[in-house]
């Protein structure tokens, strides 16, 4: 287990984490530290319970005992449990896949995990959180919300454009190839300007060297 | 005759497309069937008449029946769906509390009002006859009313971050979450603009016809079938089945009899329910990955 040894450049570190499914323990006593520009891998047998740390890092489940660190230029954030009854009582500071996409923390599935009516272009823009568009009324009116949409379709269609996908940016989601369904996949976490970007290895098909090219360049994207 | 029955038809069509895409923007993202969403119809329609009786002017009247339905849209998610959707609830829960709170409604209304019809407007409409067509001044202001809000909503639904991030919250609500997303809150916006429409269509049917504390049944069923009949993706697809439901009944009422208007617009839902393929079976996910 690694010491605690806070450094400027860790972006996440995970301490004692304990999480079990009916009274089995699933992740026992873990504890993680990413820096940034790393590329981490995490290996372990099937069912060794890799889903679900990335499930607790994504904010989709808790974890019964630990601590979460996240420290994203600067904005620090400490999650920990178990929680104190205070913290349940405070409706701006739960533990949500939301929150912390907001923060910064993207995924991408070993499912790919599209929405499957709507066109590439769409399924990458709509992953670009806290948009003032997404108020209905700011939508309609305001003309800040209309250009962030315009913006966000800019990048979103130039990094689908990136990978290959220029000319399938109306196509339906659930009408395109596999092989394009990940690229899609990929290219949603561009918006989202993750710092950390969790990814399943085992599934994507491409060479692991393109992928961490990727990777890398997603990184780079913010600083 | 036949003209004007197509216009009739028209007009029903226009007034079941305003229900039922307040309706259909509801079913299509939270996947269950909002019976309730009939009680805001019909109380919409009463505090019209409240206000009205009150002698508040036309326009105020209209903006408060508006704006109480919308409270009482999101009301009922509030303290009904909600906790339900946090305990995670299956479908059937949903429909039964949705029926408890639609008959509720319902007859406390019944007990303020009285069963009787009221009416919104007095006198006589004045009709304006276009050569066989005959239309009253309503009517016609229920197809602007129609072609303006449809307008609206398509832009909305299209052309707005909002009206995709609605699309994609029926794909896969928990995947939006990784958007970013505060479900809860897209859940009130989504109450919220689906009881206004259902206002909407309240006070147009009621200003031509009266009011009733039952008369919310009906066209919810109309809007049910428009939105099964056309499919929940797609607004366009939405009015399509209003307007084939529109215009058959009136075709029905004109060459048969209106008492078998009802009657024709269920059995067509009944069939489509039997030999309709895909649609009702979703995909399964992975339970793992939530
Ligand atoms: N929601 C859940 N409820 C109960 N048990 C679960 C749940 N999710 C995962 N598990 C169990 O936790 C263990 C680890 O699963 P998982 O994290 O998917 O492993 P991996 O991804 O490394 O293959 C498995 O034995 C699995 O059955
Ligand atoms: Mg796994």
């Amino acid at each position: 287990m690694p010491t605690i040894t806070e450094k400027e450049n860790t972006v996440l570190s995970v301490r004692g984490l304990k999480k079990s499914f009916g009274g089995q323990a699933i992740l026992d006593d873990i504890s993680v530290d990413l820096k940034q520009g790393e590329v981490v891998l995490l290996r372990g047998e099937n069912g060794s319970g890799k889903t679900t740390l990335v499930n607790i890092l994504t904010g989709n489940l808790e974890p019964d005992k630990g601590e979460i660190h996240l420290n994203f230029n600067g904005n620090k954030e400490l999650f920990s449990w178990p929680r104190h009854w205070w913290k349940a009582l405070n409706p701006f500071d739960h533990f949500t896949p939301e929150r912390l996409v907001w923060e910064g923390v993207g995924r991408v599935w070993q499912d790919i995990r599209l929405f499957p009516t709507m066109s590439t272009l769409e399924n990458v823009m709509v992953f670009a959180p806290g948009l003032r568009g997404e108020n209905p009324v700011l939508a309609l009116i305001s003309n800040c919300a209309k250009k962030e949409n315009r913006q966000n379709k800019k990048i979103s269609s130039e990094w689908l454009g990136k990978l290959g996908l220029g000319d399938r940016l109306d196509s339906s989601c659930d009408k395109i190839p596999l092989g394009q369904m990940k690229r899609v996949a990929i290219a949603r976490a561009r918006p989202q300007k993750p710092w950390i970007l969790l990814f399943p290895s085992s599934s994507f098909g491409m060479c692991l060297h393109r992928k961490l090219q990727l990777l890398f360049s997603i990184r780079s994207g913010n600083g | 005759m036949i003209l004007q029955l197509l216009v009739n038809g028209i007009i029903t069509g226009s007034l079941i497309s305003i229900m039922a895409i307040g309706f259909g923007i509801i079913y299509s993202t939270t996947n269950f069937f909002h019976i309730a969403y009939g009680s805001v119809y019909v109380v919409a329609a009463y505090i019209m008449h409240t206000f009205l009786s009150w002698h508040f002017p036309f326009i105020i009247s209209l903006a408060m029946s508006l704006f109480f339905a919308v409270v009482i849209g999101v009301l009922i998610e509030l303290l009904v769906y909600k906790p339900l959707h946090k305990k995670r609830a299956p479908q059937g829960i949903y429909l039964i509390s949705s029926l408890g709170v639609y008959i509720l409604m319902i007859n406390i209304t019944a007990l303020i009002f009285g069963n009787e019809t009221k009416l919104l407007s007095y006198g006589i409409e004045k009709s304006i006859h276009f050569g066989d067509v005959i239309l009253t001044k309503i009517q016609i202001a229920q197809c602007v009313t129609f072609i303006l809000l449809s307008i609206l909503s398509l832009f909305f639904m299209h052309y707005t971050r909002i009206g995709k991030t609605i699309q994609a919250m029926g794909c896969n609500a928990r995947l939006l979450e990784f958007c970013g997303v505060n479900l809860q809150k897209l859940r009130f916006i989504i109450f919220a603009i689906g009881s206004f429409f259902a206002g909407v269509a309240s006070i147009l049917t009621g200003l031509d016809v009266g009011i009733d504390p039952y008369m919310g049944m009906i066209p919810l069923l109309n809007a049910v079938t428009a939105v099964i009949l056309g499919g929940i993706k797609r607004i366009e697809g939405i009015i399509a089945g209003a307007f084939f439901i529109g215009i058959t009944q009136n075709l029905v009422i004109g060459y048969l009899s209106g008492r078998w208007e009802s009657v024709v617009t269920f059995s067509m839902l009944i069939l489509f329910f039997l030999y309709q393929s895909g649609g009702i079976i979703k995909v399964k996910k992975r339970a793992e990955e939530l």
